[in-house]
C-alpha cells in the first residue's frame, strides 16, 4: 500500500513521498548508547562512594549531563532530526538556566544584605535569625535627620 | 461552493479518496503532518522540563540551606533499589527506541515485542517504587500530618521542635519529585498500551509512525528526568 501522496510543500520544498526522509539508526548505535549509559550509571554510583566531598555534586551532575546528552541525541533522535526541535529544546534549557541563576543570585546574596544589619547568617525559614532592627540607621536619622552614605576611604 | 466540494470529494471513510488513511484533512502531505506533530511534542516536552525544573530548584535551595540535613536524610533512601530502577528505566528507553526502529523498518512483530518489554519495564519500575514508598510511609516519612515527628494535642496538629529545616523538607521534595515522575511513568504505560493495540491492528508502517515516535520522545524524557533524580536524591554526598 504505497501512497505517493506528494501534494504541497514542506519547508519551502516540494513534498517528498512519506517513506523518504526518515533516518533509521543502525542497531549497533542503539546498543552502544545503552552500553555507555550503563557504564555511566556505574560511574555515578562509584563517584558518590568515592568521598570526593564538595566536588561530588559537580561530578555527579556532569555525569548526568553526559547521560542526558546520549539520551537526547540518540534515543530522542535530536542529533539527526530537524534542527528547529534542537532550538526548542536548547532554548528551554536556557530558560531553566535563567530560572536557576536568578533564584540563586537572590539566595546567595541574602547573607550580604543581612550582614549590613549586623546579622552573620540569615536562613530562609521562620525560626532562623530574623534580622534585628537596623540600629545604625536609626541613630543617624535621629541625629542628623538624614541618612548619610559612608565616606569613601581616603576622601579627606 | 464549499458544499459542492463537500459532496464531491470529502466523503471519507470509503478509501476512494487519493490520500492515505492516516493523513488528516488539514494537512497537504504526510511530511507536513509529521513535522507539525513532532514540533508540538517538543514544545510539550519543553513545558515538562520547565515544570520539573521548579522542583529541581526547590531541591537545590533546600540542599544549599540545609546541607547536613539533606546528607543525613537521604540515608533513609535505598540506593540499591534506586540503581535497579535506573537500569530498568534506561533499558526500557532502549527498547522504546528499538520499537520506533522496528516500525520504521515495517517489522510489526518486533515492534510489538519491544513495546511489551517497555511496558513490563515500566511496571517493574512502579513495583520497585511501591516497595520503596511503602517502607517510607511505614517509617512515618510522608510529609504533612502523617510525618512521625508530628504531635496532636486536643485535635490540633503541632510540628515538634526541629521541624524547620528538618528531614521533612527533604522527604517532601522526595515525594513530590518521584511522585510526579511516577505519575508520568503511569501515564506512559497507558500510552504504550495504546500504541501496542494500534500496532497490532496494523496502523503503523514505515510511512506513518508519528505516534510511536512521539510517545517514544515522552518516554525518553521520563528517563531523562530520572537520570537527574537518581544521583540527587539517592546518592547525595
Amino acid at each position: 500500500m504505497s501512497h505517493e501522496y506528494v501534494k504541497g510543500y514542506v519547508k519551502g520544498q516540494p513534498a517528498k513521498p512519506a517513506h523518504e526522509g526518515h533516518h533509521v539508526m543502525p542497531l549497533k548505535t542503539y546498543l552502544a548508547v545503552f552500553g555507555a549509559l550503563m557504564v555511566l550509571t556505574v560511574v555515578t554510583v562509584l563517584v558518590s562512594q568515592a568521598g570526593l566531598g564538595s566536588a561530588s555534586l559537580a561530578v555527579a551532575m556532569l555525569v548526568a549531563l553526559i547521560k542526558a546528552g546520549f539520551v537526547v541525541g540518540y534515543f530522542m533522535h535530536l542529533k539527526y532530526d530537524v534542527r528547529f526541535y534542537s532550538f526548542v529544546f536548547f532554548s528551554t534549557i536556557l530558560f531553566v538556566g535563567i530560572f536557576f541563576l536568578m533564584t540563586f543570585a537572590d539566595i546567595n546574596t541574602r547573607d550580604a544584605m543581612s550582614a549590613e544589619w549586623g546579622n552573620k547568617r540569615m536562613k530562609l525559614d521562620a525560626q532562623a535569625n530574623v534580622p534585628p532592627k537596623p540600629k545604625k540607621i536609626e541613630a543617624r536619622s535621629s541625629g542628623a535627620g538624614e541618612i548619610k552614605a559612608p565616606e569613601p576611604a581616603g576622601a579627606k | 461552493m464549499s458544499t459542492t466540494v463537500e459532496s464531491q470529494s470529502h466523503a471519507h471513510g470509503d478509501g476512494h479518496h487519493d490520500h492515505p488513511e492516516y493523513l488528516q484533512h488539514h494537512f497537504d502531505n504526510p511530511a507536513q503532518q509529521e513535522s507539525a506533530a513532532k514540533l508540538g511534542m517538543w514544545v510539550f516536552l519543553a513545558t515538562e522540563i520547565l515544570m520539573f525544573s521548579g522542583l529541581f530548584l526547590a531541591y537545590f535551595i533546600v540542599r544549599s540551606q540545609y546541607p547536613e540535613m539533606v546528607l543525613s536524610a537521604h540515608e533513609q533512601l535505598d540506593w540499591k533499589l534506586g540503581s535497579v530502577n535506573t537500569v530498568v528505566l534506561i533499558f526500557s528507553s532502549l527498547t522504546m527506541a528499538l520499537a520506533v526502529r522496528a516500525v520504521q523498518l515495517n517489522n510489526r512483530k518486533q515492534a510489538s515485542l519491544m513495546l511489551i518489554i517497555t511496558i513490563l519495564c515500566a511496571c517493574a519500575f512502579m513495583v520497585i517504587k511501591y516497595i520503596e514508598y511503602s517502607s517510607k510511609i511505614e517509617h512515618g516519612l510522608l510529609p504533612g500530618i502523617a510525618y512521625a515527628e508530628h504531635t496532636i494535642v486536643e485535635g490540633t496538629h503541632y510540628a515538634q521542635e526541629g521541624w524547620w529545616g528538618g528531614p521533612q523538607l527533604f522527604f517532601g521534595i522526595y515525594f513530590m519529585m518521584t511522585g510526579l515522575h511516577g505519575l508520568h511513568v503511569v501515564i506512559g504505560i497507558g500510552l504504550l498500551v495504546w500504541l501496542l493495540v494500534k500496532n497490532n491492528r496494523g496502523r503503523f508502517s514505515s510511512e506513518y509512525f508519528t505516534p510511536v515516535e512521539n510517545v517514544g520522545l515522552y518516554w525518553h524524557l521520563v528517563d531523562l528526568i530520572w537520570i537527574f533524580l537518581f544521583p540527587l536524591l539517592y546518592l547525595v554526598k
